[in-house]
């Protein structure tokens, strides 16, 4: 809602402090969101009449001036304009006025002949009109007086940004009742508005078949105007300065009242609405013609007008058909004043993809008892400015509507409470009274009526905000609650993030956040099999599908940071994916990421290029705290086509697969733009849980016993097999057993490797060559035998 | 036994010259050793009449006894002297970086939620977590935003092609939260959300967190309180100036914007809205308004981090920099 500042002062008789007037509005929930002078500064230019006008005698395109500023004698001007002419009114800058810019203005000589001073265009003063050359000023300009007085220029537009529940504060008249509500200003006598609707119509016919949705509906015939001339210049100001640009007369004035009283009006041309107007729901299959010619095919949950012959004219409260509103041609005027249901219009405005000040009131509400004064106010404006005489009138009013207005009643030891502060009684009643309620205080009870502007204040909480909204929300002491103490439990699915998050750091990685939507073309690249795609219906910048697991926000990341130099990236999320809309189908996942160099260049180490053993160490220790991990490998069938079908495993934690770790398969170098393809895991933390029960092993004081064995196996063999098929064996004192070397080639078969393995005894007792000896025999037996290896 | 002096005076000498204790072995053999020339004087005790033996003895003795002493001193001397110049020739620079996989890092919003659930957990706050694809119900019916209210216009929707929403606010959790528990309520939420806005000053994904406070007696007063002292103990600022604006959201009622202000630019700056819960809303959460009152806070958690940290720029929290997120040690 955009004001000219000026415009409201006249509501008051006082002068406001417009800084502190903003302030209170401001905290008391009218933000201001902008304001700006309609001027720029300039001082010294008064109304000029040009008196004299002759050719400059040494310059075609100069005019040699005499202009009247009601001085003892006319000023000698010389000016380059071409609508400069004997009798006009114009800006003139006198000597020592100071234009926009701080331009100053002094004698001058042109060709010979001294100016003294200058007519100044509408653009030298900061006011750009449509005329080219020097602003016209009206006849009655006052000669002499100053053009900042006469313009109203000194004011400023200032812009609220009103809530949807204040739809009350959509009007001059309601911001200055909000006004004198927070300052205590009184408001001006509110001018007496001459009843026009005089002779009810029995040739215009109203029929309103949607009572509910249309309780109020006054409709006033105006015969005889003239609606090609021009809006006062009074009108197109105060419009402007409204942020409402002028159109015709009877739109400007419709629009004018509307700013004033809140009231949307409507104007049709009164020859095609025929002889009346029927207010219903659409019927199936209706259209309407909009004012930007499109059509709109009107749904049935639509409150439209028709005419006489039930052809739709308008979309109530809305927009009015192209055919049916006024034109410069119009010579007979139907107005309308109605009050339509806020839920009627309510999304109506988009649904149709029209902007409609009128339909941003009605959704949030218009005052209910308005609708003859502002029809009246209309009507007078038309006869003033339009000329013509007013005609008969019709009306129709539901008395279900009277009973909209609910008394609230609470206790003011309620208020007291809920505020955690009290304030006097009589400080109360005085703030409601003033925002226009009606108190009934009995002892503790206090019942308020608001005014019929005052719609959103249904329940005891919209009272006490008034309350305390005009008292001042920064005079209510701040009191810490009284607490009863009780101590929660640590947050089982905080710490586990925690520690997730704080392993990955350690291993050097960072943490990244990314978008959970992303282009079709990324979805496509890294789908992960078997899950519902969910996709928007209205994304932004292409970013339409919701994410089903997290690689493609690592990549996008890791190939900001390797154009910008970075050749040793560690990165992670953790974050939501998306493999269908409900709770369960939203898990968080964890995804880590590894590409380029094992260490960024330094001054000890050789690096070299990381590879799938450098994350899956991280993954089995990052898991470690959460239960046993495993790895198995997935043939190419198995995974998604995004990894490489040789260099990818599932992820098993205590024997559930909760996710896969693998390098990127090769196919993707080129999209990718990558040397080398990265190495990712990702895994679903949903369902694991930090075990706090660690079965712990007892630690001896006697010697461990470290034997190696290596063997001979087919290339084919997972080790991870042979170390679980070894964990199995249960084997006597072994505490420890870990792959020491892994190496092809040499000596050995193009089908072979060798593997070596290291074994640590330790009991409670010092051991002997026979106590490990048996243990190791298994050992050999089962490689042997299930493995189908030889020692070497 | 001038003699003797003379051969002392000269060990003595020698001793001082000495430079390694190779050389100091060698004059230990050749003084005191078995026919080293101070031993010589001993073995020549027997040449003495009998009534100067004792004095003579006595005599070589000590002057034995001395040398030994001062070689003793000289022999420390110059085990010293070895090995603080072994230690030297195997210094090394210390000034040199480690090496090694350097420690990562956690994203700055991390931090600003770790600093944020840290101040509520000592209030006793729950925390609570729940979908980013949510119903219209918990996105706007439940907080009491009806179909086609203009409120809805407030927060521009991103919708699923199955008419869910990608949640616009945090506040959904607060009915999840509440709806099936009794109060006393404490609960936190944090969590992504989700807003049809692009631009250098507006991300379509960031971050909230949500404050619901229900139980007895709990007033406007209190939350004026709780909300201060929480943004002036996360500014680590006890004079920070906050103030409460008179506002509208369909889910509080009375609500307020709730600013901070800025010594550095002279600015107040919106943080978060927030209100006493409406009584519909509470109705939805099967609590009784006329028992009980509470309060709700949402906020934007990127904002908040930025403010804490310096950082200007809001494409820096998306874009994952490593020279940005690796200043983040967490």
């Amino acid at each position: 809602m955009k004001i000219s500042w000026n415009h409201l002062q006249s509501f008051f008789s006082d002068k406001l402090d417009k800084e502190f007037v903003l302030e209170r509005l401001t905290m008391a929930g009218l933000e201001v969101e902008d304001e700006t002078p309609v001027a720029p500064v300039f001082s010294g230019i008064v109304i000029g009449e040009v008196v004299e006008c002759i050719k400059h005698p040494d310059a075609d395109k100069l005019s040699l001036c005499k202009v009247n500023v009601a001085e003892a004698e006319p000023l000698q001007i010389i000016c380059g304009a071409a609508n400069v002419a004997v009798g006009v009114k114009v800006p003139c800058a006198k000597v020592g006025a100071i234009l926009p810019g701080d331009f100053k203005i002094t004698e001058r000589k042109m060709r010979g002949i001294i100016s003294y001073g200058m007519l100044c265009s509408g653009d030298e003063i900061g006011c750009p009109s449509d005329v080219d050359g020097l602003l016209l000023l009206g006849a009655d300009a006052p000669v002499g007086n100053d053009v900042r007085q006469y313009l109203d220029l000194n004011d400023s537009s200032v812009e609220f940004k009103i809530t949807p529940n204040r739809g009350d504060c959509l009007s001059y008249r309601g911001l200055a009742r909000e006004v004198a509500a927070l300052t205590g200003n009184a408001l001006k006598p509110a001018v007496n508005i001459v009843n026009n609707l005089n002779k009810l119509s029995d040739s215009l016919k109203l029929e309103v078949l949607a009572v509910n949705e249309c309780p109020h509906y006054v409709g006033l015939v105006i015969n005889g105007i003239d609606n090609k001339i021009a809006s006062p210049s009074w009108l197109i100001r105060i419009l402007e300065r409204s942020g409402v640009r002028s159109v015709s007369p009877l739109v400007d004035i419709a629009n004018y009242v509307m700013l004033l009283l809140g009231q949307p009006l409507h104007t049709f041309d009164l020859a095609k609405v025929a002889s009346g107007v029927k207010v219903r729901m659409t019927e199936s299959g209706e259209e309407l013609k909009l004012i930007d010619a499109s059509t709109a095919k009107l749904q049935t949950n639509t409150l439209i007008i028709a005419d006489s012959e039930n052809q739709p004219v308008a979309i109530a409260g809305v927009m009015g058909s192209l055919d049916s509103g006024v034109s410069a041609a119009t010579t007979a005027l139907l107005l309308e004043s109605a009050f339509f249901a806020p839920d009627v219009i309510q999304g109506k405005a988009k649904l149709y993809g029209v902007s409609s000040d009128a339909a941003f009131r009605f959704e949030r509400g218009v005052d209910p008892e308005i609708q003859h004064d502002a029809i009246n106010l209309a009507a007078q404006l038309v006869v003033d400015i339009c000329g013509g005489a007013i005609g008969e009138y019709i009306h129709f009013s539901s008395n279900s509507a009277e009973a909209e207005i609910q008394k609230i009643s609470l206790s003011f030891k309620e208020i007291d409470t809920f505020i955690g502060q009290s304030i006097p009684v009589v400080t109360i009643i005085q703030i409601l009274t003033n925002l226009g309620c009606t108190c009934d205080v009995n002892a503790d009870l206090l019942v308020v009526t608001p005014p019929s502007y005052r719609f959103d204040l249904r329940i005891k909480q919209d009272i006490i905000e008034e309350i305390i909204r005009v008292y001042g929300y920064d005079r209510i002491e701040a009191k810490m609650p009284i607490l009863e103490h009780s101590l929660e439990a640590l947050d089982p699915k905080l710490q586990k993030v925690a520690n997730l998050k704080q392993t990955m750091v350690a291993y050097g990685f960072s943490e990244i956040i990314s978008y959970a939507f992303i282009e079709e073309k990324y979805a496509n690249l890294f789908l992960t099999p078997a899950v519902e795609v969910v996709r928007l219906q209205n994304p932004i910048a292409g970013l339409n599908v919701m994410r089903s697991n997290l690689i493609p926000g690592l990549i996008k990341s890791l190939q900001y940071n390797v154009n910008r130099a970075q050749d040793s990236v560690r990165l992670f999320e953790l974050a939501r994916v998306f493999h269908g809309e409900t709770i369960d189908a939203q898990p968080l996942h964890l995804a880590g990421l590894i590409y380029g160099k094992y260490l960024s260049s330094n001054w000890a180490l050789a690096s070299r290029e990381v590879d799938f053993y450098d994350l899956s160490l991280v993954l089995q220790e990052l898991l470690a705290t959460f239960g046993k991990v495993e790895l198995r490998a997935i043939d190419s069938s198995g995974g998604a086509a995004y990894m490489h079908p040789g260099r990818t495993a599932s992820v098993l934690l205590n024997n559930n697969q909760i996710g896969y770790i693998c390098q990127l398969h090769p196919a993707l170098t080129g999209e990718l733009g990558l040397e080398s393809l990265p190495y990712v895991f990702e895994v679903n933390i949903e369902s694991i849980s930090l075990s706090e029960d660690i079965s712990l092993n007892t630690v001896s004081k006697f010697q461990k016993v470290s034997r190696d064995l290596a063997f001979v196996l087919d290339k084919k063999i997972e080790v991870g097999a042979i170390l679980q098929g070894v964990a199995q064996l249960k084997i006597e004192w072994l505490i420890n057993f870990n792959v020491f070397d892994v190496f092809s080639g040499g000596s050995l078969a193009a089908n072979e490797k060798s593997v070596a393995f290291n074994f640590v005894f330790q009991a409670e007792k010092t051991l002997s060559d026979e106590d490990v000896s048996h243990g190791l025999e298994l050992v050999k037996q089962l490689v042997v035998n299930e493995f189908n290896g030889s020692l070497r | 036994m001038e003699q003797l002096n003379s051969v002392l005076a000269a060990g003595l000498g020698e001793l001082q010259q000495t430079v390694s204790l190779h050389e100091l072995e060698q004059l230990k053999s050749r003084y005191i050793g078995k026919q080293g020339q101070i031993t010589l004087f001993m073995q020549k005790l027997k040449e003495i009449a009998p009534e100067e033996r004792k004095a003579y003895g006595a005599q070589v003795n000590q002057i034995k006894t001395q040398f030994e002493a001062l070689l003793t001193a000289r022999r420390d001397e110059l085990s010293a002297a070895e090995l603080a110049a072994k230690l030297a020739s195997e210094s090394i620079d210390v000034s040199l970086p480690g090496r090694g996989i350097a420690r990562g890092s956690l994203h700055p919003i991390t931090l600003g939620f770790n600093r944020l659930i840290a101040i509520f957990a000592q209030l006793g706050f729950a925390v609570a977590d729940g979908p980013e694809i949510e119903t219209d119900y918990y996105n706007f019916k439940a907080l009491n935003i009806p179909d086609n209210h203009p409120a809805r216009a407030m927060q521009d929707t991103f919708y699923t092609e199955s008419a869910n929403v990608l949640r616009t606010h945090t506040s959904p959790l607060q009915v999840r939260y509440a709806e099936n528990r009794n109060p006393p309520i404490k609960v936190i939420a944090p969590g992504r959300v989700y807003r049809v806005d692009m631009d250098a000053t507006h991300s379509p994904m960031f971050h909230q967190m949500e404050l619901l406070w229900i139980d007895k007696g709990i007033s406007f007063a209190n939350f004026k309180a709780v909300i201060s002292e929480f943004m002036r103990k996360f500014f680590e600022d006890d004079s920070l100036k906050v103030r409460f604006r008179a506002s509208f959201f369909p889910f509080t009622e009375p609500s307020a914007e709730v600013d901070i202000y800025f010594a550095k630019t002279g600015k107040w700056l919106e943080v978060g809205g927030c209100g006493m819960v409406h009584p519909r809303v509470l109705n939805y959460m099967n609590i009784s308004a006329e028992e009980y009152s509470g309060f709700a806070f949402g906020f934007g958690v990127d904002r908040l981090t930025m403010l804490k940290y310096g950082i200007t720029d809001l494409r820096l929290m998306f874009d994952n920099d490593l020279d940005f997120l690796t200043q983040f040690k967490g």
